[in-house]
């Protein structure tokens, strides 16, 4: 393990979170993470927001522990430690939709902690640019599309250059061409911080991550590479050519095709034997789909 | 240093956020028609022969306070809290707050920037009133005593500003959204009133009242003798100070208690 590494590990025991309502988010999980960039997929209500937010300390665990870059969570201190050197953008970001991109950037600056308005300048100037908005950095927010405020929302994360960047959802609304730069972006980040991504694209995860947790109804279902989990599937995907009717019988369909003499189905699971099905080699996504498909069979 | 920058950049950018959504804007031009208004309809009355003199200034004095300080009174008492009264559960609702406590910010600051972001807007809503006010009824009326003139507004108009919207900010911190917030100013700015007598009585209860009937009535009873008795000035603006430390203190409280959950 690199001193890199070692700064930047995320250590979590028996962690659980119940919030006031009764409803458990997070289930004794058990995670460590060293460094780079890490995945957190999951299908919604997962409680992958859940752990990201008690990672970013904006909320405390009901029981269990968790240490960002050696700091307690449970203290008040420890969460104020880690917040002096983490980038954060949730799901759902908030922007003042009166200031400019330039002067938002400004603003978070200034709590983040950069006193130095010069300094202040040279990192929004260049984040802006990294993002591409410096065409539209003295515009008001509220004129900005929803691609061009999640951009804003991943400057806001990088500026100060944070040990610990913690993103959710970061390439949704973005056009391809955009996600492709973003994950360049991130990925260099990682080189000197740890990165914990969490989203739905699973392209985004296997473009971009090394190591990754699957999470399922507040526990880890899976945790290891990505060409670990795409194993996982390896012998049960399947292509299946029908005249238009949907495979089922317990068939997960990840992917379909249109032809001109039927629908090509791409499906994970084990076919029955009168369907015409070619096995075909796996990719993350069926991975993720197969997982999810035994745990919901065990579920039940 | 860092709690510092952070204090004045919030205040800073929390005034020009209040500037460009033309609220406070509304009450400054408000404030402008309400004490400007009044030089066209007594214009004629006091034709500038009547006011030469040590009577006349003092007469001509009595009138402009009588005019501006109850325009301006009710405007800093009724209409200005509204201004700022979602000034912290505005973030909440538009969702910036989760960003901005995942920095290094704790939440004193957070409660001092946004507190001397709103008095640098209500400070500011006051400079423009009294210069362009006073430069208009001692140019197109006649010259006045500025000694009285400026104590209305250093004495009574500031410190009133200062603490109401002081307390509209700070006890409306707890609340979820915008629409609470101005429910919660409604409270302040109504019930209260009413609940404590709007006119004062001259006992600790009253300074309860955001009208600050110490400081109303004080600075109209200059102009006509035949108003309420209350508290003096002075304790009017003690008690208003020790309110402000008392919800800044319980904001704090609160904001510390929700820390993390």
């Amino acid at each position: 393990m690199t001193d890199n590494q070692q700064t930047n590990r995320i250590t979590i025991r028996q962690l659980s979170k119940t919030y006031p309502g009764g409803v458990r988010a997070l289930n004794q999980i058990d995670l460590e993470i060293n460094g780079g960039m890490f995945g957190l997929i999951g299908p919604n209500g997962a409680g992958k927001t859940t752990l990201m937010r008690i990672l970013a300390g904006l909320m405390r665990p009901s029981q269990g522990e968790a240490r960002v870059m050696g700091h307690d969570l449970h203290d008040s201190s420890g969460r104020q430690a880690v917040k002096a050197s983490l980038g954060y953008l949730p799901q759902d970001l908030g922007i003042y939709p009166n200031l400019t991109g330039r002067e938002f950037l400004d603003y978070i600056a200034i709590l983040k902690g950069i006193t130095s308005s010069l300094e202040r300048r040279r990192q929004c100037d260049s984040l802006l640019e990294t993002v591409r908005l410096t065409e539209v950095a003295d515009r008001k927010v509220k004129g900005y599309s929803g691609g061009m405020k999640r951009r804003l929302g991943i400057a806001q994360a990088m500026l100060d250059t944070p040990q610990l960047l913690i993103i959710d959802e970061p390439t949704s609304g973005l056009d391809p061409e955009e996600r492709v730069r973003l994950r360049t972006v991130l990925s260099e980040m990682a080189k000197r911080c740890t990165v914990i991504l969490s989203t739905h694209i699973i392209e985004d995860i296997s473009q971009s991550c090394t190591d990754l947790a699957l999470m399922y109804k507040g526990q880890i279902l899976f945790r290891g590479s990505p060409s670990t989990l795409i194993g996982q599937a390896r012998g049960k995907v399947w292509q299946i050519t029908t005249s238009g009717e949907s495979p089922n019988n317990g068939l997960s369909v990840v992917s379909m095709l249109q032809l001109e003499n039927g629908v090509r189905y791409r499906v994970v699971g084990t076919p029955e034997p009168h369907h015409e099905a070619v096995l075909v080699e796996p990719s993350l996504e069926d991975g993720y789909i197969w997982m999810l498909q035994q745990a919901r069979i065990a579920v039940h | 240093m860092i709690v510092l920058s952070q204090i004045v950049g919030i205040a800073f950018y929390e005034f020009r956020m209040h500037w460009r959504r033309r609220g406070l804007l509304v009450v400054t031009l408000g404030m402008l028609g309400v004490t400007l208004l009044p030089i066209m309809l007594v214009r004629n009355e006091l034709s500038s022969d009547s006011l030469l003199g040590a009577e006349g200034v003092q007469y001509f004095t009595q009138n402009v306070i009588r005019i501006h300080w109850a325009a301006v009174g009710a405007v800093l008492f009724a209409v200005m809290p509204f201004i700022f009264a979602d000034a912290i559960p505005r973030d909440r609702q538009i969702g910036v707050s989760e960003v901005l406590h995942t920095t290094p910010l704790r939440p004193l600051s957070y409660l001092a920037g946004k507190t001397l972001g709103a008095w640098l807007g209500t400070v500011t809503c006051l400079i423009l009133t009294v210069i362009t006010s006073g430069a208009a009824w001692w140019i197109v009326i006649a010259p006045f005593d500025l000694s009285v003139y400026s104590a209305i507004w250093i004495s009574g108009a500031l410190p009133m500003a200062l603490i109401n919207v002081g307390l509209v900010v700070l006890i409306t911190s707890v609340l979820p959204n915008s629409r609470t917030a101005v429910l919660g100013c409604v409270a302040f700015v109504v019930l209260l009133p009413i609940l404590v007598g709007v006119e004062g009585n001259g006992t600790l209860i009253e300074l309860l009242n955001p009208l600050r009937p110490g400081l109303f009535f004080y600075y109209l009873q200059q102009a006509s003798p035949s108003q309420p008795q209350t508290l003096s000035p002075e304790v009017t603006i003690l008690g208003g100070t020790l309110q402000l430390i008392a919800a800044a203190v319980g904001a704090w409280l609160w904001a510390r208690f929700r820390d993390g959950r």
